[in-house]
């Protein structure tokens, strides 16, 4: 049977992958711990000092984070930084625990720095707010030195996708390996960004709660369904499911295979939107260069909600039928002026 | 309600950063626990009969996880993980493991799978493996009957290759789901996530390996 042979490939599989996924290093924990751990954090917005990462001290600068704690600016090796150093109190007392998490953010690119950038988060989790600026730097060879003595070594850090695309405006995945050391004390360490992804494909994080529509049910969807479209370009097929992201938005991933074509799109409110990107532009289409291709985009404004498609390949603007697309929605279904469409050079 | 304006705009902002080496991406491990595992190993190459208390202490319950995700018998997994032992005697020396966990996690899932297939022949038992077998169906293209297979070590290559490219998070659920055969629900705890969102991840992974396979041309 194939699907004994794929199990039979996967037992073959390199062993730092088998040994990354250990399920007693996932456990090497106490769960109480880090719910209080989070719970103290939201609270006190105790979060770590960054390493590689996440530069907290220039959000705190930024003023966008409220009761963000005072960590110190990391500058030069960071092989200096021991776990004493750590601050912000977590405001736990008892044994000395380490956790480990592993978790991703989504971030948009708004100013590039000479090792790293800066941007809004995107998509966050229970620490890092959506809507929060944040810079992330990446740092080579970083080792550290606990208290207890164990030693914990990042190779060099790579980001998984060319740096041409890198660009301002751009959408990328940042991963970081959150490691808490509570010592008697309470105290927080380190946070660590070790990837750069570029998932630019308006899909949320697949950590995020999620609702799962099909399109019949996207379509009569009380909170979104007004705007998704009834009709959807030939040759575009469905990927997964249409998801509901802690009801707040609903992604739709479109793959057209003959053109190699990935479409997006995503509904939800002003607000959300406007929190993505300070100087969002409506029903006006923008494009971005990427190694891959240009995407091209635009936000479409409905009463409450924004509809935002996006393409990875084709253009907008050349695509004859894509308006049809966008007015099949329930919502456009009494425009019966079409404009003409003014092309600025 | 108003039908809507359109302009064209591009944008012209170009910023690249400096390119850096490429790397294998990041590791994290402890030196403690390569120190113990040089020992044990020193221990086989030895002979001492001691290397296999010190392996059954260390990994016995590692190992007795594997096999009772697969077998979900208790008394089949102990025999698979006593087998481990044997077999790890036998191979060690010529062979020095550099993880030690991962060598011996091999070989107790390979006797543990071979022990299912030939108690599950023709019938699908309860347990993970049944459901795994299921859920890795949908990675299987129909393809062409014309091509041709492709031998294990292009698919083994294949799923490395396909394993990089994800992210740590979904790299370790789907390793805990289709090496490990762990339960959805052991992932999500261990995850932090809803059982739901691992179906998801997995559900989406799944897909992903499956066109990649097809594009990779790899019929399995």
């Amino acid at each position: 049977m194939s699907e004994e042979k794929l199990l039979d490939a996967f037992g073959q599989i390199e062993e730092e992958f088998i040994e990354e996924a250990d399920p007693e290093k996932k456990r090497n924990t106490s769960k109480k711990v880090r719910r209080n751990v989070w719970v103290t954090c939201g609270a006190t917005a105790a979060c770590a000092v960054l390493l590689v990462g996440i530069a907290i001290p220039q959000l705190m600068e930024k003023g966008a984070v409220t009761g963000a704690p005072e960590s110190p600016q990391l500058e030069g090796n960071i092989s200096d930084v021991t776990a004493e150093e750590g601050e912000a109190e977590a405001g736990m007392a008892g044994e000395p625990t380490t956790l480990t998490h592993m978790t991703e953010i989504q971030i948009r690119i708004e100013e590039m720095l000479p090792d790293g950038f800066v941007g809004t988060i995107e998509v966050g989790t229970d620490i890092f707010k959506a809507g929060t600026q944040i810079s992330v730097i990446a740092q080579d060879n970083v080792t550290v030195v606990q208290k207890d003595g164990s030693i914990f070594a990042y190779d060099e850090v790579e980001p998984n996708i060319p740096e041409s695309d890198l660009t301002i405006g751009n959408s990328v995945w940042v991963g970081f390996q959150k490691y808490d050391y509570i010592d008697g004390n309470g105290k927080y360490n380190q946070i660590f960004a070790y990837h750069v992804v570029d998932r630019n494909d308006g899909a949320a994080t697949d950590i995020e709660p999620m609702e799962e529509l099909s399109m019949e049910a996207a379509v009569t969807d009380e909170r979104f369904g007004n705007l998704f479209p009834t009709i959807i370009l030939d040759g575009y097929e469905l990927q997964d499911t249409v998801a509901v992201l802690n009801d707040t938005v609903l992604v739709a991933s479109f793959y057209n295979k003959a053109l190699d074509d990935e479409l997006t799109i995503r509904i939800a409110e002003q607000e959300w939107f406007m929190n993505q990107q300070n100087d969002l532009k409506l029903n006006t289409i923008m494009y971005r260069e990427k190694n891959s291709g240009t995407d091209s985009y635009i936000y479409i404004a409905g009463e409450e909600n924004i509809v935002q498609y996006t393409f990875s390949k084709t253009d907008i603007a050349e695509n004859e039928r894509f308006y049809d697309m966008v007015y099949s929605a329930s919502y456009f279904s009494e425009c019966i002026d079409y404009p003409d469409i003014d092309v600025k050079e | 309600m108003s039908c809507i304006e359109i302009e064209k705009s591009i944008s012209d902002e170009r910023i690249y950063l400096n390119r850096r080496a490429p790397g294998k991406g990041p590791k994290i491990y402890e030196g403690r626990m390569d120190m113990d595992d040089r020992q044990i190993i020193e221990l086989y190459n030895e002979r001492s009969e001691a290397a296999i208390s010190e392996t059954a202490d260390k990994y016995g319950k590692y190992c007795h996880y594997i096999a009772y995700n697969i077998l979900y018998n208790e008394q089949d997994s102990e025999e698979c993980v006593n087998d481990t032992w044997f077999r790890a005697w036998n191979t060690i020396p010529p062979q020095q493991p550099n993880k030690l966990s991962a060598f011996l996690g091999k070989i107790t899932r390979n006797l543990a799978l071979d022990r299912y297939k030939f108690y599950n022949r023709e019938k699908r038992g309860k347990g993970q493996t049944s459901l795994v077998l299921e859920e890795l169906s949908e990675c299987i293209s129909a393809g062409n009957s014309t091509e041709q297979e492709m031998d294990e070590r292009l698919l083994v290559e294949a799923l490395n290759t396909f394993l990089r490219s994800l992210s740590p998070q979904k790299r370790q659920i789907l390793v805990r789901r289709y090496w490990y055969l762990s339960s959805v629900k052991e992932i999500a705890m261990d995850f932090n996530v809803s059982e739901s969102s691992v179906k998801t991840i997995l559900h989406r992974i799944r897909i992903k390996l499956k066109h990649f396979l097809e594009k990779e041309g790899i019929v399995i």
